[in-house]
């Protein structure tokens, strides 16, 4: 099942609809790495507002694509996670350290904006 | 038999609420709670308090949290852990941890704990972590100049 990934400016947005199968994962994973490729990016926000669970799985393989991306010079941002997924999430010591976290799509969004004025351009 | 039970359930229900009510989170500022903790916390008052800073957090959309432990009597290794995994659930949501009102006795429990403090920004009191908060959101509070009385 794909997850789509929007172009927004120099930056590209993956809205999570739905529970992920581990091979879902791996896939958007690979699709990113493409597409920050190909699009030249500057940023990536992956949307995990509709995520009623965050497994160890799928927080790893986030923690492995934001720092493929951090290689190709982008940054990632983790938008939406709930709060009972949050709460989970730190009581069993899945951590998304190094990866920066937003509250919603807008805030990330934000951010990235915020970082590329500071940062010049390519 | 059933008055017992009705009774005791009564209680525990206005426990509850009594837990509720003793940790309010407020907002102080756009984007800025604060959560007073008074009292002896127990782990399932640390883990409603995380609950509700969580649910705070979201619907204020606030990207600052100042935690006063002022009030709080003693911390032991779970609570002083539960602080640390409320710090990190709060960072998740996109917001800011400044923790204050370490008393030398706390500071001392934590250290001697090994809960990382460089996982935690601290401040010594309310007043101060609250100018922290507001500078981090980039506010400045400057004093109204005198209206002239000609």
């Amino acid at each position: 099942m794909q997850v789509p990934i929007l172009k927004q400016g120099p930056f590209l947005i993956a809205t999570i609809q739905s529970a992920l199968t581990d091979a879902d994962i791996v896939e958007l994973r690979d699709a990113l790495e493409e597409q920050v490729g190909k699009s030249r990016s500057r940023g990536v926000i992956i949307d995990v507002t509709a995520l009623d669970v965050m497994d160890s799985f799928a927080t790893g393989t986030l923690r492995d694509v934001a720092q493929m991306i951090r290689l190709r010079g982008a940054e990632t941002v983790i938008v939406g996670i709930q709060p009972d997924v949050a709460f989970a999430m730190v009581h069993m010591g899945l951590s998304l350290e190094g990866v920066t976290t937003t509250l919603d799509l807008e805030e990330g969004l934000d951010y990235l904006n915020r970082r590329a004025r500071a940062v010049p351009s390519r | 038999m059933g008055f017992v039970r009705e009774r005791e359930r009564v209680i525990r229900e206005q426990q509850e609420a009594i837990r509720e009510l003793s940790t309010p989170v407020l907002q102080v500022r756009e984007r800025l709670l604060i959560l007073p903790m008074i009292g002896l916390i127990d782990p399932q008052r640390a883990r409603q308090l995380t609950e509700q800073l969580l649910r705070g957090i979201r619907a204020n959309r606030a990207k600052v949290v100042v935690i006063d432990i002022t009030g709080v009597a003693a911390m032991d290794a779970n609570v002083a852990n539960h602080l640390v995994l409320t710090v990190e659930a709060a960072r998740l949501l996109g917001a800011r941890v400044i923790v204050t009102g370490l008393s030398p006795e706390i500071a001392q429990t934590l250290v001697n704990i090994g809960v990382d403090l460089g996982k935690m920004n601290t401040v010594g009191d309310l007043q101060g972590g609250i100018e922290e908060a507001e500078r981090v959101l980039g506010y400045k509070v400057v004093p109204v100049p005198e209206p002239n009385h000609e």
